[in-house]
């Protein structure tokens, strides 16, 4: 028998870990954060962290091209990647959820007219929406996660739509509805309990992937607009200064590698954990 | 009723027929969480050449892990052989390499499952899965072994096996597939085969059309048959001798027409009067109270003393053995129904 | 018995995926009738459509043709508000008892479902579970336990408890005992024919099980790919079978105490399905007493004694072969 590298509680606990911690962080920003994120200093520009030549402590992880603490603006970064990871997965799991629902029970003209719509809209490219959203109505947060909601339900559609299909033909199903149960209420209590610890292993892992696009569009300017602290953000000025001042783009990359590393720990051990065939192992 | 001879009765103990296959206090044991669990319990019994042991039992007896572990088919990483010994053409099989084992499976010993749609390849066709254990075990020629497949559907009662050949698993009907199994098992002419739930799966009609094959094959190919079922009406119509196991031990040995005419352990009593209550049309069924115990919590004496209408205290010290209660017949019970003159020394 | 019947089904039929290759005739003009108080049993193989029928007959699967009505009340023409309150007369006990039930359901709330459904207050839901336990064997402690901590007996009987909720008139027995062992079926079948005298149950019994139905029916319907092809008493069916299929069925079944007929009997080839032509009999492919008309007529259910009824062309002539 094989021994996975981590267990899954070691996998969940570490994963919680960072979680917990980078939201503590988020919370507290006010207070944590040593300056204001978006407060200029143009006598200290560009001065690297504390651990290189030329840093000091007054800016432990240096200072950006316009001379603003990268720790704060991480710090507050921190807030938007996480809010905007959280509220988008939790718009397209709910829209993606209720739509696989639907087309998996009722099934018919209406699944084929939810799930073509569906591969339909995988076959758009998400930029491009991001792109027509930010023409449109321009970069703020409730757009971010509109964006990023919407372009994200195909994949909750289509787990919901395979699983309810499934389901539905177990006999506990056609039991409630031959006690006049309806399609409402043989969703809500006898497809979706069965759904959720599934959904919730995946919503977990996908809360990863909505804060790397946050920082794609942000980075590709589709995001917050500049001067917002948000790691996109930092990456994308970074960008410019690569090799002068390459710790502003490396402090935001592994901001963004940490938090995806424990999501998808706390992700893959939640799955472990909840997954009975894995369970017997 | 005409007398059974002393053949018919006690092939078990005629030391002439040196068995084909003899096993001695066979255990299996689970690993679970929590700890080893027994599956089967010094299980021994013998399977004379050409004749047809029937292995019955209710879910949880471990009739199926008795047939699995002869020939070690269950993964030692879910089970272990703790104990005992299968004997089979002087060689203990449970102390064979597992390349020495292989060349006894398929080969001398097959075996044919329940459903046979998951044993066959579904992307193969027939012909091709048919050839497989011929080329791979008797290094047969294509062209040859194309001609013995032929034969074997032949034998096995599918028409037009030219056509079948080609066609693959899922074009084929239950009962088709089921004499494909059979057609395979035969493919490496097996001196035993074992037969777990084989007609399970299929239709009445078809169920009876495959026992017919069966027992067809069993005389002309002069093979012995291990027959794993739940059904007594299977064994009565097909076994010559039966072992009746509950709770993971062995409880009853006999002949077929003996223990139909008089059962022995009051387990076997109580399905048989279920089943002839079933037949006879009366008004309402005896029945055996309770449940199966899980393995996990085997009462400390007779297994079954729980749900017994005969127990009394010396059925819960310890489990009684399977001692013999007549010529060619054993039991496992303290007072066997019908054989007042039998007690159990402890 | 009276002569006003509970259940009339006329010419019942279900096509599905109609107008398509695969269409498919599950049920093809089934008729019968049901006096309270009954047990008729549908007894055929595989693909027969003995489920199918039972779901129509509560229009759970929606009839392409036919008529049912129910305590002289038309099913077929309830709207779908009526029909859900008129369905709590009828109730439906599944073959599975493993995906009966929602495994993240208690054996108090399964139980008490139909009645949340059906409008019952919580503490009428409470009482009515705490009298439905013990009325199928099962001990109060057991209320609040998940599927899967009973074994497949126990199960059957919460399905047996809910089903006995809303105290029903009329049960459909869905293969019940099929996924049972032995002695587990004998308790459950005791349990059903016990409730049925407590209530005056009628037991629509669907089951391939011959032993089992002649056990429990009054009457027998037998199936075959979509047909009634025989339909008697108990008694007349077992002791003078006069469609082929219904003999085949009869002598296949493996009995403890074989006799003469078992064996003899066995006069008919292939399996369920095999060479069925379009306007014949459907069994015509497998029978070894096919005449010219066989092939070219389908044979019609028509009565040959008091309550026989036999679709075959060659009814009252066959004899047994030898």
């Amino acid at each position: 028998m094989k021994r996975s590298l981590f267990g899954k509680r070691f996998k969940i606990v570490l994963g919680a870990g960072i979680i917990v911690a980078m939201c503590l962080l988020a919370a507290l920003a006010p207070y944590l954060a040593p300056y204001d994120p978006l407060q200029q200093d143009l006598l200290r520009r560009l001065k690297p962290p504390f651990f290189m030549a030329g840093g000091t402590a007054k800016n432990l992880l240096g200072t950006d091209n316009y001379g603003r603490d990268l720790l704060s603006r991480l710090i507050f970064g921190t807030q938007t990647s996480i809010m905007v990871g959280t509220a988008s997965m939790a718009l397209s799991c709910i829209l993606g959820a209720i739509a696989g629902l639907i087309a998996g029970y009722k099934g018919g003209r209406i699944e084929q007219l939810i799930m073509r719509f569906a591969d339909a809209h995988m076959a758009f490219p998400d930029v491009l929406f991001a792109i027509i959203m930010a023409a449109a109505f321009g970069g703020s947060t409730f757009n971010l996660i509109l964006v990023l909601g919407i372009s994200g339900w195909m994949i909750y559609a289509r787990l919901v739509f395979g699983l309810v299909r499934s389901l539905k033909h177990r006999s506990f199903v056609e039991a409630a509805v031959s006690y006049g149960g309806g399609d409402r209420y043989v969703m809500s209590r006898h497809l979706l309990p069965q759904i959720v610890p599934i959904l919730t292993v995946v919503a977990t892992l996908q809360v990863a992937q909505m804060i790397l696009q946050e920082a794609a569009l942000s980075f590709l300017g589709l995001g917050l607009p500049p001067p917002a602290p948000t790691w996109g953000n930092i990456l994308a000025e970074g960008r410019d200064r690569m090799f002068g001042a390459p710790w502003i783009a490396n402090c935001a990359g592994i901001a963004i590698i940490l938090i995806v590393f424990g999501i998808n720990m706390f992700g893959n051990g939640l799955r472990e954990y909840l997954d009975p065939q894995a369970k017997q192992r | 009723m005409t007398p059974a001879t002393d053949h018919e009765l006690s092939p078990v103990l005629r030391k002439q027929d040196a068995p084909l296959l003899r096993v001695e206090n066979l255990s299996v044991a689970f690993h679970t969480r929590n700890g080893l669990v027994r599956a089967i319990e010094e299980v021994s019994f013998e399977v004379p050449a050409g004749k047809v042991l029937g292995i019955v039992g209710e879910s949880g007896s471990g009739k199926s892990v008795t047939a699995l572990s002869l020939l070690r088919l269950i993964p030692s990483e879910i089970a272990e052989i703790s104990s005992g010994s299968v004997w089979f053409g002087g060689r203990d099989l449970t102390r064979l390499s597992e390349r020495e084992l292989r060349r006894i499976r398929g080969r001398e010993i097959a075996m044919i499952f329940q459903e046979p749609m998951t044993s066959l390849n579904p992307i193969a066709s027939v012909g091709a899965q048919l050839r497989e254990p011929m080329q791979l075990h008797l290094g047969m020629k294509a062209a040859e072994a194309s001609r013995r497949v032929e034969e074997l559907l032949d034998l096995v009662g599918i028409p037009q096996p030219r056509k079948r050949m080609t066609q693959y698993p899922h074009e084929l009907s239950g009962g088709m597939r089921q004499r494909v199994m059979i057609a395979m098992a035969l493919s490496c002419e097996p001196k035993l085969l074992i037969a777990d739930e084989p007609t399970t799966a299929l239709d009445v009609t078809t169920q009876a059309q495959i026992l017919d094959l069966l027992r067809s094959l069993q005389s002309r190919l002069g093979l012995s048959i291990i027959l794993i079922t739940h059904d007594l009406g299977v064994v009565a119509q097909f076994a010559d001798n039966v072992q009746v196991m509950y709770a993971g031990r062995a409880i009853e040995q006999a002949a077929v027409a003996e223990i139909f005419r008089q059962p022995a352990h009051p387990y076997t009593e109580g399905l048989l009067k279920i089943v002839a209550d079933l037949e006879a049309e009366c008004g309402r069924l005896s029945s055996i109270e309770g449940t199966v115990p899980a393995p996990h919590e085997l009462p400390p004496g007779c297994a079954f003393a729980p749900r017994c209408p005969r127990s009394d205290t010396a059925c819960t010290a310890s489990p009684p053995p399977l001692s013999p209660i007549s010529p060619g017949r054993r039991c496992a019970c303290v007072r066997p129904v019908g054989f007042p003159q039998f007690r159990a020394s402890a | 018995m009276t002569s006003h019947p509970l259940v009339i089904v006329e010419g019942l039929s279900k096509v599905f995926s109609p107008g398509t290759k695969a269409s498919l005739r599950a049920v093809d003009n089934v008729s019968f009738d049901m006096v309270r108080g009954e047990t008729l049993a549908l007894v055929g193989e595989s693909g027969c459509g003995k489920s199918t029928t039972g779901r129509l007959l509560m229009r759970l699967i929606e009839p392409s043709e036919g008529r049912v009505q129910f305590d002289g009340v038309d099913f077929m023409s309830l709207s779908s508000k009526e029909l859900k309150r008129e369905r709590r007369r009828l109730q439906l006990v599944f073959q599975d008892p493993y995906s009966a039930f929602n495994p993240r359901m208690t054996a108090e709330s399964i139980i008490a479902e139909p009645m949340l459904l059906a409008g019952a207050s919580a503490s009428d839901r409470r009482q009515r579970v705490g009298e439905l336990l013990p009325l199928v064997g099962l001990a109060p402690h057991h209320a609040s336990r998940y599927p899967h901590q009973f074994s497949g007996g126990q199960r059957q009987r919460i399905g047996i408890a809910r089903a006995l909720a809303l105290r029903p008139e009329f049960i459909v027995c869905d293969e019940p005992v099929s996924a049972l062992d032995v002695s587990v079926q004998a308790q459950v079948i005791n349990l059903l024919v016990d409730l049925q005298q407590k209530f005056g149950l009628t037991y629509l019994f669907i089951s391939h099980d011959l032993r089992v139905v002649r056990h429990i029916a009054d009457r027998v319907a037998v199936m075959y790919l979509g047909r009634i092809v025989e339909l008697a008493d108990k008694k007349t069916l077992f002791a003078d079978p006069q469609h082929p299929y219904t003999r085949l069925l009869l002598s296949a079944v493996p009995q403890i105490r074989p006799t003469v007929q078992a064996g003899l009997l066995r006069t008919a080839s292939g399996e369920v399905g095999t060479a069925v032509t379009e306007s014949g009999c459907r069994f015509a492919g497998r029978c070894s007493h096919v005449i010219d008309v066989c092939r070219s007529a389908q044979p019609q259910l028509r009565p040959i004694a008091g309550g026989h009824q036999v679709a075959c062309h060659l009814a009252g002539n066959v004899e047994p072969s030898k």
